[in-house]
């Protein structure tokens, strides 16, 4: 077990150092930031022009209602916790899964296809190697969260003038929300780099759910929208809670349906990856 | 002693292609071991098997008595792998520390390893560099230094010179044999006259089935024939002449554009009295020679022996086609 750990140790370090050089990582790094710029640069200025100009107010929420699917309870947030804070969390839950599915698709996928594993499988256990590999792609999800947690702050405190303990707080939920939100698709995207062995594949595969997924509920909902609880379904399924973090009033399920999520991928990635060859 | 490597009825097949088909092989310890053969005999689906990176199709393999899987064999087999590139961007002293690390060695141990592991193959000043701004020789002697990295049992080398120049290459073969002490190494190369310098045994693998696995001395006949090339083909007359020597059990000679003598001398009798019997034929038929030395040249023995293979393979199914019986070198205790 202390060998074990051990090794888990000596990989998850030695790849969170490598990290940063791998191309894929730091140039997803760069536009996450780079949008993140951009967001936060407009949704300062729309908040100041807000403040001034209230009337204008429910004009812009009426476009953001429409744009982003939200519902009229929703709305409230907004009032509650203030517009740049609410839409840094809209923003957030709605695409730093797509900048996480990016950043940690080539968690052993490389390497399988250009054969550095076999330096490490005769010295290392590869359940050690796999899960190492993934503490690290979930250490750089978590940072990449962080980040923009710290940023999103400091912005509401430029705004307001003072730092609140609410505004603390939401920025925290917020991030924690997102990271639980990205956590199935990391292990999702470790999973398919062990069976396939692609970064393209690995990609392609946890892009296409993560765009998908919530595509095909809203045409199930749509079809079936006379069907009780039909809407409900969307919280078993990865990445679509959306809605109910939003209005506050989730619940244990949208915490434990994406650890079953991740705990049943990295289970199977780690079943594929101590029985696959390495040719 | 226990075999290091022993296979039984080992197969593998990637689609339609076998690429080993019925090995039963037993790898005494301790002993250098080369493993030759064609492009395509399955040297290196053999040494994926056995470093467990590829798993047998049929048959079983057991390496220092575990299956290749095993946690047990962790940092007791390391390898040279074929084509394999270290990281890049990452200076090679931090990556042999990253292994020897994961072998189970403390921070300072493993650098104290990384600098001795580079410092055998006299590449210490480039330690700080990365693999990509080495040259194709440097990377492939730091790839051979990671696999004597902690205090491995069984080495497995394939194609350890393949690129390198002379010089290096006799460094790498000194190298070889210095760490072969106490421990088993097995070299998959092509290059046979090292080989036969080095390694101890000799396994031939030819499309897929292993056909051959005796000690060097015994698979080029060195105690037992002397080969002699000439300027010119060589006379009826001195042909004869050499023949009717008592010492001499057998004469065949070469084709006209390979002029030379294949003799083949009583191994009871003392070697120095046999080449003064042969040379003094020679002398009395003034014939002018090239070159003479004991025993066919490894090279030689491996187109020989592969080249019947592939007749009798041709010819129909042959006992070959079922599995073979396992086989161990026979007298593989004194290097040659």
């Amino acid at each position: 077990m202390d060998k074990s750990f051990s090794q888990i140790k000596t990989v998850f370090l030695n790849e969170l150092a490598f990290t940063p050089r791998k191309i894929a990582v730091s140039v997803t790094f760069v536009f996450f930031c780079l949008l993140w710029g951009f967001a936060f640069k407009g949704l300062i200025e729309l908040d100041e022009y807000l403040k001034e100009a209230n009337s204008e107010e429910g004009l812009f929420l009426g476009f953001l209602t429409w744009i982003l699917g939200l519902e009229p309870r929703e709305l409230e947030q907004f009032e509650k916790t203030g517009v740049f804070l609410v839409s840094f969390g809209i923003l957030s839950l709605l695409t730093t899964h797509y900048f996480v599915i990016i950043m940690t698709s080539d968690q052993t996928a490389s390497e399988i296809g250009n054969r550095y594993f076999r330096y490490l499988v005769t010295r290392c256990g590869r359940t050690e190697i796999f899960m190492g590999r993934l503490l690290s792609a979930l250490t750089i999800s978590l940072a990449a969260i962080a980040l923009t947690g710290i940023a999103a702050f400091g912005a509401d405190c430029y705004l307001n003038g003072t730092a609140s303990f609410d505004s603390v707080l939401f920025v925290i939920k917020t991030c924690f929300w997102v990271f639980l939100f990205c956590l199935p698709f990391v292990c999702l995207c470790s999973m398919i780099s062990a069976w396939s062995g692609s970064v393209a594949t690995s990609m392609l595969c946890s892009m296409s759910l993560a765009f998908l997924l919530p595509k095909v509920f809203n045409i199930i909902e749509l079809k079936w929208k006379k069907v009780e609880g039909i809407k409900d379904i969307r919280e078993y399924f990865p990445g679509n809670f959306t809605h109910s973090v939003l209005l506050e009033n989730a619940n244990a399920s949208n915490v434990i349906v994406p650890l079953v999520y991740a705990a049943v991928f990295v289970w199977i990635g780690c079943s594929i990856f101590r029985r696959r060859e390495f040719p | 002693m226990n075999p290091v490597v022993e296979t039984k009825d080992l197969g593998k097949a990637f689609g339609a292609t076998v690429a080993l088909k019925g090995v039963n092989l037993e790898i005494p310890p301790h002993q250098v071991i080369g493993l030759v053969g064609p492009n395509g005999a399955g040297k290196t689906t053999l040494f994926s098997i056995i470093s467990g990176f590829l798993k047998p199709g049929v048959g079983t393999v057991r390496v220092l008595g575990h299956s290749p899987l095993s946690p047990e064999l962790q940092g007791r087999v390391s390898i040279l792998p074929q084509d394999a590139p270290l990281r890049r961007g990452v200076s090679i002293i931090k990556q042999f520390e990253f292994f020897a690390k994961l072998q189970g060695l403390s921070t300072k141990e493993a650098s104290e390893e990384a600098e001795k592991a580079l410092g055998e193959v006299d590449l210490l000043e480039k330690a700080g560099e990365g693999p990509d701004s080495l040259s194709h020789g440097m990377r492939k002697r730091a790839s051979l230094a990671q696999s004597f990295i902690g205090n491995p049992e069984l080495i497995l080398l394939d194609e350890p010179t393949a690129g390198l120049d002379p010089v290096t290459t006799q460094k790498v073969r000194e190298l070889v044999l210095r760490k072969a002490e106490g421990r088993t190494i097995i070299i998959s190369s092509h290059n046979l006259a090292e080989l036969q310098e080095a390694c101890d045994s000799v396994a031939i693998l030819n499309l897929g089935k292993l056909v051959d696995f005796r000690p060097v001395s015994e698979i080029v006949g060195r105690s037992k024939t002397m080969i002699v090339r000439l300027e010119s083909p060589p006379g009826e007359q001195l042909t004869k002449a050499v023949s009717e020597l008592p010492e001499v059990v057998s004469v065949k000679t070469g084709d006209q554009g390979n002029p030379r003598m294949i003799i083949t001398v009583d191994g009871s009798i003392d070697d120095s009295e046999v080449d003064l019997a042969i040379l003094g034929v020679f002398k009395e038929q003034k014939a002018r020679y090239r070159e003479i030395r004991r025993g066919e040249s490894l090279e030689e023995k491996v187109v020989q022996i592969t080249n019947e293979d592939r007749i009798d393979e041709n010819s129909g199914p042959t006992p070959t086609d079922t599995p073979t019986p396992t086989q161990t070198p026979p007298d593989s205790s004194s290097k040659q």
